[in-house]
């Protein structure tokens, strides 16, 4: 951890000095000295969530590579700003693992209660219902969890007891996974189709690029945009 | 007396529909003008005649007429005058009523108009308007009549659905109905257009700016109805992925599409095809959404609003739909692009992509919405499906219109080129990935979060130099900033405005983004006097009594807490969430409090409390960026009206040209 924080600090001394020398025009120091404060942000951020960063290393290399970038004398803007974004993606994977869980028993209760359903609240989740029916399912949750179920095993009792109607996330198994492929299915489907649609009309009318009205204000607006880019 | 001249006066109103209808279709048969006059009048004076049942049924309500069943139904006469009012759609029956006004309100103001022009579509929408109108006084008059009496009046009311007793109860359902029931122009116009044979985008043009107008309230209705559900139902959210609010966004969406598709019609001949398909999709959506919610079929938080009626929408909607596609289908061939896509890599490509998005993210939660009742008929599974389903599936769907909401107005028509693309979206891009990055190292670890708010950021970023660019060319012509704003804006109302829309779905986006990704929600019992944390936040619980209700009927009871900041000890405010009991309705509404800042909202509701209070139960939402949706909202309407004052005049002058094309085949 404190590793991390030292090498992130040290490239971005290192970007500074060097970001500084190498860009004269303003706009590059700009993008420069946000990348440091970015990178100043991410280690001042990793090390107040105390997190366990478990491939150190890749931040080492990140930093060569970016010193690299740094040395390079005839940098342009272009690739500086590609540069830096392959950076920051390699950054924001660096500190992916990131695991903040409360351990107070009273949460886990709620976050389970969340994925069930109420049966008396019609159309919302147990941990929203305020009903007498929805406290005893509640309660039988934390005695659970007390007898050292754990969270999955929870559900799973109450998914045998009342069906998979309890569940908020319908499960993907049986005929239901019709529904988890169906949308899947919809978007493919409709983008083949609209190929299709557009391909057979492209070869059965042919004669349709006859100046007609519509390119007329095509073109004008093809011209208001060129205005537009020139100015 | 008046209350029975109201009845009268909705029979008379249905028998007008029905001259309406039959007049206009033997109009249309013998080519006779006159019969067509006669017909557009019948359907004119539908308005004024379900006004009067309205204004009926309002005088029962208003006088506390038990004898009425509606009115024992809604009210009792410890219902304040302004929800006697609104009890109007407080249920069912007066509800549908309510909705007959609304469409024969749209009915007039499309049948008032001078006809110029678009008169050749005239037979074919009056006869529409009235089979659709005359369908609903139908459903009123003999299946679910507000008007019926008893023999023995009882001597108080019911009252009033404890849920419906928000202030958002006077404009959610009415902005929903009329919204629902504006798409009858477009549908109507559409219907007759393939009745008289013609391929033109005379009914895009003459009905546009009425679906607009019933988009806009489709959009205003929704979001009303999710800040009813946040001060109301008490789950802390405003979108609950319910099958009421599932249906109208169904609609809502096909009818965005459609109005992005109708534009490629209009400036390329194309599409012809795909729109009539989405102007049928989504009216037959708006059909099939109202039978769902009303037939009881699906558990839903609209669950009082179920009835026996829901098979006689589904049977009119499936003759509706079978009639309208029907009649499509014979018309498909008439209907061929005048061009054709040059590249997919263009303005209308991109349209086209858009349009599958949309279609299938309307497919998507129609599915969800709708499986429940599928999987119980064919496997005899019974299941439920929560936010988490709609949330994974249409969710990416949703960011990637974000996505194509940034990149469609950079790209020409016809053909457009990587280059100019790339110097417009770098900048955006940039900043985009830069909010990214900001929002991971400071907010949030959540990749899909990252995303979608640096998609957010990006489009809105994009969005906003759309103006300044268009303002950037005015300035070099010579003018000052504010005059060319409101020249760029005026020249092009539909463009600007329409962009402006876009600002404000993208404010809503990260509004949803915020509530769901960076939000944090506990439920904490704590004694008289002791304090809880979340975050920064510290909750002292200071005590609970009895207090009076807002209304005669029900019993309070309030909790005090102080909140205070736990890094600098400030006290930041206090919140008074509340439980109302209704003993009539045997109801408990859970109403929440609401404190913290603009960006950071903390709902506090009352879970439950022991031994008189001496501990209590509370559940803290703290909702950051919550706000945005309704700032959002408002922008979508800020920018519809921007789109749609005086849109028509301006574009009348390309009519004649372009009528050349579109003489009726007949």
């Amino acid at each position: 951890m404190k590793r991390l924080e030292t090498d992130c600090i040290r490239f971005s001394d290192l970007n500074h000095k060097e970001g500084t020398k190498n860009t004269k025009n303003c706009a590059k120091r700009v993008i420069f000295e946000s990348f440091v404060f970015l990178c100043d942000l991410c280690g001042e951020n990793l090390r107040q969530s105390g997190l366990e960063i478990r491939d150190w290393r890749l931040s080492r290399e990140i930093g060569d590579w970016r010193l690299g970038i740094a040395r390079g004398r005839q940098a342009n803007l272009q690739s500086l700003i590609s540069n830096l974004l392959i950076t920051g993606a390699l950054l924001f994977l660096v500190a992916l693992p990131v695991s903040a869980q409360s351990t107070q028993p009273e949460d886990q209760m709620y976050q389970i209660a969340k994925q069930l359903n109420c049966p008396t609240c019609a159309g919302r989740n147990l941990a929203d219902c305020p009903t007498d029916t929805c406290t005893q399912w509640k309660q039988e949750i934390t005695t659970q969890l007390k007898a050292g179920k754990s969270d999955a095993e929870v559900l799973a009792y109450f998914k045998d007891r009342f069906g998979s109607q309890v569940l908020q996330e319908p499960p993907k198994e049986g005929f239901l996974l019709v529904m988890w492929v169906m949308p899947i299915v919809a978007v493919i489907g409709l983008i083949a189709l609209a190929v299709f649609v557009a391909r057979r009309s492209s070869s059965s009318v042919k004669l349709s690029s006859v100046a007609s009205p519509t390119q007329a204000s095509d073109y004008e607006t093809r011209l208001e945009q060129q205005v537009k880019d020139a100015s | 007396m008046l209350t029975d001249l109201g009845h009268y006066s909705v029979y008379l109103a249905f028998a007008a529909c029905i001259y309406a209808a039959v007049f206009s279709a033997l109009g249309l048969h013998r080519n006779d003008d006159r019969l067509v006059q006669s017909a557009r009048m019948a359907a004119l004076v539908t308005f004024p005649l379900v006004a009067v049942g309205c204004i009926g049924l309002w005088f029962a309500l208003i006088t506390h007429d038990f004898g009425v069943n509606y009115v024992a139904e809604v009210s009792n006469l410890a219902t304040p005058l302004f929800y006697r009012i609104t009890a109007l759609w407080g249920s069912q029956k007066g509800s549908i009523l309510f909705w007959c006004l609304l469409m024969s309100g749209f009915v007039f103001g499309m049948m008032v108009k001078d006809w110029k022009e678009d008169k050749p579509l005239l037979p074919g929408v009056t006869l529409t308007v009235a089979l659709t109108l005359g369908f609903f006084l139908f459903l009123e008059l003999f299946l679910a009549n507000a008007f019926e009496r008893t023999n023995f009046p009882p001597q108080d009311g019911r009252g009033l659905n404890p849920l419906l007793r928000h202030p958002g109860m006077i404009i959610h359902p009415p902005m929903l109905y009329a919204g629902y029931t504006g798409l009858i122009a477009p549908f109507a116009f559409c219907i007759s257009s393939l009745l008289m044979r013609r391929s033109d985008d005379l009914w895009l043009r003459a009905s546009r700016r009425w679906t607009l107008l019933g988009w806009a309230f489709l959009a205003a209705g929704l979001l009303l109805g999710g800040r009813w559900a946040h001060d109301v139902l008490g789950w802390g959210g405003w979108w609950g992925w319910d099958p009421s609010e599932n249906m109208p966004l169904i609609t809502w969406l096909i009818a965005t599409a459609f109005l992005h598709s109708q534009m490629i019609q209009e400036k390329k001949g194309m599409f012809k095809n795909w729109n009539v398909f989405l102007m049928l999709m989504s009216f037959s959506s708006m059909f099939f959404g109202t039978a769902f919610i009303r037939s009881g079929l699906l558990t839903s938080v609209h669950a009082f609003a179920a009835s026996s009626i829901g098979p006689y929408f589904l049977g009119a909607m499936a003759i509706m739909l079978v009639a309208c596609m029907g009649l499509w289908l014979s018309r498909l061939d008439a209907l061929k692009s005048d061009n054709q896509l040059s590249s997919a890599f263009s303005r209308e490509g991109i349209f086209l992509l858009q349009n599958v998005l949309f279609v299938s993210t309307a497919f998507t939660i129609f599915i969800g919405t709708i499986f429940p009742i599928l999987s119980e008929a064919v496997s005899g599974q019974k299941i439920t499906v929560g936010p988490p389903f709609f949330n994974q599936v249409a969710g990416p769907q949703l960011l990637l219109l974000v996505l194509l909401m940034g990149i469609a107005p950079l790209m020409a028509w016809s053909k457009a080129s990587t280059r100019a693309l790339g110097r417009m979206a770098w900048l955006p891009a940039v900043l985009g990935v830069g909010v990214m990055a900001l929002v991971f190292a400071w907010v949030s670890r959540d990749v899909v979060a990252v995303i979608g708010i640096g998609l957010c950021a990006y489009s809105l970023i994009q969005t906003v130099m759309e103006y300044v660019r268009g303002v950037g060319a005015r300035i070099k012509g010579g003018e000052s900033a504010p005059v060319a704003l409101g020249k760029l804006i005026s020249k092009n109302q539909r463009r600007y405005g329409g962009y402006f829309v876009h600002l404000g779905v993208v404010i809503v986006c990260i509004g949803a983004i915020g509530k769901g990704f960076f939000g944090n929600d506990v439920i904490r019992n704590v004694k008289l006097n002791e304090n809880f944390t979340i975050g920064d936040y510290s909750f002292t619980y200071r005590g609970l009594g009895q207090v009076p209700c807002e209304f005669e009927d029900c019993q309070t009871t309030q909790a005090g807490l102080l909140i205070t900041s736990v890094s600098t000890g400030a006290v930041l405010g206090t919140a008074y969430p509340h439980r109302d009991f209704y003993p009539v309705q045997q109801h408990t509404a859970t109403i929440p409090d609401i404190a913290g800042t603009f960006h950071n909202e903390l709902y506090v509701l009352l879970a439950g409390w022991e031994n008189m209070g001496e501990s209590a139960s509370f559940q803290v939402y703290i909702n950051p960026l919550l706000n945005y949706v309704w700032v959002g909202g408002i922008m979508m309407i800020v920018g519809f009206f921007m789109a749609f004052w005086k849109v028509e005049e301006r574009e009348k002058v390309a009519v004649p040209v372009r009528r050349a094309a579109g003489v009726p085949a007949k």
